[in-house]
């Protein structure tokens, strides 16, 4: 039994840290890409379908280390405090990208009352860079699976 | 006797009696409690949360999402009031028969009103968001990672969260400093409060940088409320090393986290609602009476500005006005819009906004002739940075009791806003 306990928990910690690098590998492009964009506007519009976006960049890198940290804690408790923190940030950035894709499309809508013809453009750019394919929109749908654990582990401590 | 005790001991009566209190609290618990130390779940997230490493990117990365949503989100709302307000617009313009009248209702009160109006949706995100963080109990550890910096600085943590409610406005903010009970670390406090960027100061960003910043809009106005924290705790620590009234070692902060929390919808809208009616009430009120004392300053002499097919606003007294001004802002690159729009922004930052409504400015193609990406940029910072409202002023004058600190105030930050603008200027030019 205890055998199975530690084959679960050593499964969750590998899953959370390629989260976490995913995590890390989206932010640094994002970040890069953004940053050369500081200095050469429009230069770039994003690396392998990921935009450039300095800010948003460095909130995944946030992420990413924060999941790393899973590995890095010695204590179980600092792990779970870590994995908390990034599945609810993963989720808090997944949802904003979204909601964000949901008010481009709200735009378009207003518009067409204008007279503008109606596109579905707004699903794949916009203000969110690619729209429903920003990358941590997936990553977040990816974190799912731990919010179920840190979901039952949180119960377990209220 | 206290005085006394607190020069030996080095550190705060306070500060002993707390460590005093958790040292016997501690050796209780032990008494009575056995086995594993059982931690609670704000314990755990905390272990993150308050890390030395990851909670400032946490609480920068918290925020950035803030303005995303508060920028983003809101911006079909916005656009649906803008419709709505241009249609009123043209329906006072055909419907009033009597001209000056008309341009009182169509340019003054609706284009002037409307443009300040369009921005309520931001605000009440803006104020949505920052509930949250603050129902969850989120806010109270963003001033405990913070004051670990700012104590490295020498500056006061207590400080901190006065800044932080001087985002939604510095009033509360400035009033909130009276929980500091060392007199210099107040008044220090109260000094950079206005740095911080208040909620009025989000229309001039959402209107500038929405317009001539184009994808990066969102990252200017993020980037102000980030300047505001930089300059607001560089100037303290300037302050601190040449004002001799400022020196000393800062005391220590204590604060008792509150556990985590899950906000319930009806306390974040009522949170929400309850700062956010202040802006309404405000735009009924200050900004309506500043919209038609604009107007009329735009609109007359009457014969002078409608002598063509168009009005000519240069003709009017604030076309005056404005040209007296443009050569102080000329090197930042405003032209005598900006200048008489930063001028009325004195009564309160909406009127920014409100000042290019009366002057006809409310398309982005209008502000594009207006600025540049580097000059709109400046133009945020100087918006954050010049003179606060004046409602801001009199509760500076009234929480220092000294004309000194009112003046010293609105001179620095005049300075302060001139320069870091036309640094803005300078290296943006540079960058090309």
């Amino acid at each position: 039994m205890a055998k199975v306990e530690s084959r679960r928990i050593r499964g969750v910690a590998w899953y959370a840290a390629i989260l976490g690098i995913a995590y890390l590998i989206i932010g640094a492009i994002e970040f890069a890409a953004g940053l050369y964009n500081l200095f050469l506007p429009g230069a770039i519009e994003g690396i392998f379908g990921v935009p450039a976006d300095l800010f948003g960049g460095f909130s995944s890198l946030v992420i990413g280390a924060a999941y790393s940290g899973v590995l890095l804690r010695r204590g179980k408790q600092e792990s779970i405090g870590f994995q908390m923190v990034a599945v609810l940030l993963s989720f808090v950035f997944g949802g904003l990208y979204l909601l964000i894709v949901c008010a481009d499309g709200l735009g378009t809508l207003i518009s067409t009352f204008e007279g503008e013809e109606w596109t579905w453009e707004w699903l794949v750019s916009g203000s969110a860079g690619n729209g429903i394919l920003r990358p941590e929109i997936w990553l977040a749908a990816a974190s799912l699976p731990l919010a179920y654990v840190m979901l039952i582990a949180a119960r377990k401590k209220t | 006797m206290g005085d006394k005790l607190e020069e030996s001991l080095l550190e705060g009566v306070e500060t002993l009696l707390a460590e005093k209190r958790y040292e016997l609290i501690g050796r209780i618990l032990s008494q009575v409690l056995r086995g594993e130390k059982l931690l609670t779940l704000s314990d755990i997230i905390d272990k993150a949360l308050l890390n030395k490493y990851l909670g400032i990117p946490v609480f920068l990365s918290l925020w950035w999402a803030l303005f995303r949503f508060t920028f983003d989100i809101s911006a079909p709302l916005s656009d649906l009031i803008d419709i709505l307000f241009g249609k009123l617009g043209e329906a006072a313009s055909i419907y009033i028969s009597n001209e000056q009248l008309a341009s009182l209702i169509a340019d003054g009160i609706i284009g002037g009103l409307g443009s300040v109006l369009v921005f309520i949706p931001p605000i009440f995100f803006l104020f949505f968001g920052l509930s949250i963080l603050e129902d969850s109990g989120y806010l109270a550890r963003a001033a405990f990672v913070v004051d670990r910096a700012m104590y490295k600085l020498g500056l006061h943590g207590k400080s901190f969260i006065p800044m932080l409610i001087g985002f939604g406005c510095n009033i509360p903010g400035i009033m909130a400093t009276r929980t500091i009970a060392e007199e210099k670390e107040r008044i220090l406090t109260i000094l950079v409060n206005p740095l911080m960027s208040c909620s009025a100061r989000l229309p001039v960003y959402v209107f500038i940088g929405g317009a001539v910043l184009g994808g990066y809009a969102a990252a200017g106005t993020y980037s102000m409320y980030i300047l505001g924290i930089v300059l607001a705790v560089l100037l303290a620590l300037l302050f601190k090393r040449v004002i001799p009234y400022f020196k000393g070692k800062p005391s220590p902060f204590i604060l008792e986290l509150p556990m985590y929390a899950r906000p319930t919808l009806r306390s974040t809208v009522l949170h929400m609602w309850e700062r956010g009616v202040l802006f309404l009430k405000k735009a009924g009120t200050i900004i309506l009476l500043a919209t038609v004392v604009i107007w009329f300053l735009s609109a007359y002499p009457w014969a002078a500005v409608h002598a063509g097919e168009e009005p000519d606003i240069r003709a009017s007294y604030i076309g005056l006005l404005g040209h007296k001004l443009e050569p102080i802002f000329r090197p930042l690159g405003f032209d005598w819009r900006g200048a008489v729009a930063l001028f009325f922004g004195f009564v309160a930052k909406e009127v920014v906004v409100d000042t290019f409504g009366v002057l006809g400015i409310s398309s982005a193609e209008d502000i594009q002739q207006i600025f540049t990406p580097v000059t709109g940029l400046a133009f945020m910072a100087f918006t954050l940075i010049y003179v606060p409202c004046l409602a801001t002023i009199g509760i500076i004058y009234r929480e220092t009791n000294s004309w000194k600190w009112t003046i010293f105030s609105i001179i620095y930050e005049l300075v302060l806003a001139y320069i870091v603008s036309l640094m803005i200027v300078v290296i943006g030019g540079c960058l090309g």
